[in-house]
């Protein structure tokens, strides 16, 4: 029998904390498959639920913009695509984001009862969402070759682009779940956020082309959004074959690095704490 | 002391305080009233006083060790910080000055079966607490026939757990906080759950953990329990421990000083024993 030795004062070192989760990581597998079982289970249709929920949002969405307002005027096809690659990416960060915010409060049953990492819940939300995403760009995969779009080996930028996406949705997903532990209200404001960002982000309209409203000295200042980046680059590899803009793609993993440092430090103070006061 | 070697306390703490922010307990706390605090604390310097008055010691200086073989029994008036003593040993409280050592793995049953998440079933929450408790899915698998055997829940296994009575959660909890094989075993008036039939069962474990030389500190309000089954017991009062030492002492102590105190507190404990 091997004796482990705990004690528990003061804090622990980033590095021994993210060994620590990494050690865990058959918890997390277990809470990501809960998490991703508890979603639809009591429902009829189940698990169908993952691929009409994103196709019932892209029929609005497609409707209002597409075709009243406009924007499908290029393309019907292309906008519809378009539109596909905005939305579930943008469920991805903003499904793990708002499920985040109540993760400590949620749990706060077993977080009184066991001593363990906090940190597992907000990344096994994280891994969850990327699941459901990686299930929309199957079907988007489909799509497109159902459809004889050209594809190209440029669509490969998809795989780092997708870790760049979940290192900003973790570290989104941290900080959240921090603040929402110690504030109760934390939930109505990121709910506000979430949907400035949903229209402050390239999803259902072009940012660029004949179409877009977007004035020319407004573009870089509103590409100053990791998402606008992020998205623009998931385009270019995937419809546009073409390689993403280096620079775009600089600056979105500079984000994505710094809001994962930030979350996961400020998750980490809270880490003691969480137990006491939740 | 003049003892024979005396094995390795697996249990340590030195000088042990906690702290409870009231604030917290309080109410919600929301931004906006943060926000407000925050700029009333920067328009005067009153900063210090006001949380002075906001903190609360729910553990103050506690030494305390326990070595292989103990049975502790922790006793104490309620909201004198048995619960919180446990939860600073689990390491699920930091403490907020001292140290706490623990030596080996350790199983806790501090509430009735709230660790459970209610839409998954029985089975799904074995697995999920085993592996939160830090057990590998083998050795979960090893044992679940046991773990199931022990709880007596049967089918009902297979049910969402918020279907489950409160005497099934805490038997479930039971059963997966002492099959886990901890080192350390804290449970907190948990030997209350399940009818007598239960009971019996969850005291002849208690005796099994004694004899394997493990380490047991329980918090209870039975005194019958202390006197039967703990090695040693530990009074606790407002935070402190008031007397430790040979159980029959402890309790007479305790019983005794809570008759002084008023009929009213005599009679609690005797329905409790």
């Amino acid at each position: 029998m091997t004796a482990t030795v705990t004690t528990h004062t003061g804090h622990a070192s980033l590095l021994h904390r993210v060994q620590q989760l990494y050690n865990r990581r058959e918890t997390i597998r277990y809470l990501v498959v809960s998490n991703l079982k508890a979603g639809h289970r009591n429902k009829v249709l189940g698990n169908l639920w993952n691929l009409l929920d994103p196709a019932m949002s892209l029929g609005v969405y497609f409707l209002v913009f597409g075709v009243w307002l406009g924007q499908g005027r290029s393309g019907v096809g292309t906008y519809l695509v378009y539109l596909f690659i905005g939305i579930l990416a943008w469920r991805f960060l903003d499904g793990a984001t708002s499920q985040a915010v109540n993760c400590i409060r949620g749990n706060r049953g077993i977080i009184g009862e066991i001593s363990f990492p906090k940190s597992v819940f907000p990344l096994s939300i994280g891994l969850s969402r990327l699941y459901d995403f990686l299930w929309g760009l199957v079907v988007l995969l489909i799509v497109l070759m159902a459809t004889r779009m050209p594809l190209s080996w440029h669509a490969l930028w998809m795989v780092p682009l997708i870790v760049l996406q979940l290192m900003l949705v973790v570290g989104l997903a941290y900080f959240v779940a921090y603040l929402g532990a110690f504030f109760a209200d934390t939930a109505n404001i990121t709910t506000v956020v979430l949907r400035l960002g949903f229209y402050g982000s390239p999803i259902l309209y072009y940012v660029r082309g004949e179409s877009t409203r977007i004035p020319e000295w407004v573009l870089p200042y509103y590409m100053l959004n990791p998402m606008a980046c992020l998205l623009e680059s998931y385009r270019a590899g995937l419809t546009e074959q073409r390689m993403p803009d280096p620079w775009q793609l600089a600056y979105v993993f500079g984000c994505a690095l710094g809001v994962l440092l930030v979350g996961y430090g400020l998750f980490s103070r809270g880490e003691g704490k969480f137990a006491k006061y939740v | 002391m003049s003892e024979p070697v005396l094995p390795e306390p697996s249990i340590s703490a030195r000088d042990v305080w906690v702290k409870f922010l009231i604030h917290y307990h309080r109410a919600e706390v929301t931004l906006r009233e943060t926000f407000v605090r925050l700029m009333g604390l920067l328009s005067r310097k009153q900063a210090e006083n006001g949380r002075e008055t906001n903190e609360f010691w729910a553990l103050r200086g506690i030494d305390f060790e326990a070595r292989p073989g103990d049975v502790v029994g922790v006793v104490g008036r309620n909201g004198t910080g048995k619960s919180t003593l446990l939860k600073t040993l689990a390491g699920i409280y930091e403490a907020d000055k001292g140290e706490v050592r623990v030596v080996g793995k350790v199983g806790c049953l501090l509430s009735f079966g709230v660790g459970f998440n209610p839409n998954l079933s029985g089975r799904e929450n074995i697995y999920l607490n085993g592996s939160i408790l830090g057990l590998p899915k083998r050795e979960i698998d090893e044992r679940f026939d046991e773990i199931v055997a022990f709880c007596e829940l049967g089918r009902f296994i297979d049910a969402p757990v918020r279907t489950y009575s409160a005497g099934m959660r805490g038997r479930l909890g039971f059963s997966i906080a002492i099959h886990i094989d901890p080192d350390v075993l804290l449970l907190d008036e948990v030997l209350s759950v399940g009818d007598s039939a239960f009971r019996a069962k969850a005291g002849s474990i208690l005796d099994r953990f004694r004899n394997d030389r493990k380490t047991v500190v329980v918090a209870t309000h039975s005194m019958a329990l202390v006197e039967e089954m703990c090695t040693r017991a530990v009074w606790l009062d407002k935070g402190q421990i008031a007397i430790a030492g040979n159980p029959k002492d402890v309790v007479k102590a305790y019983v005794d000083a809570q008759a002084a105190a008023g009929p009213g507190a005599r009679a609690a404990h005797a329905r409790n024993d």
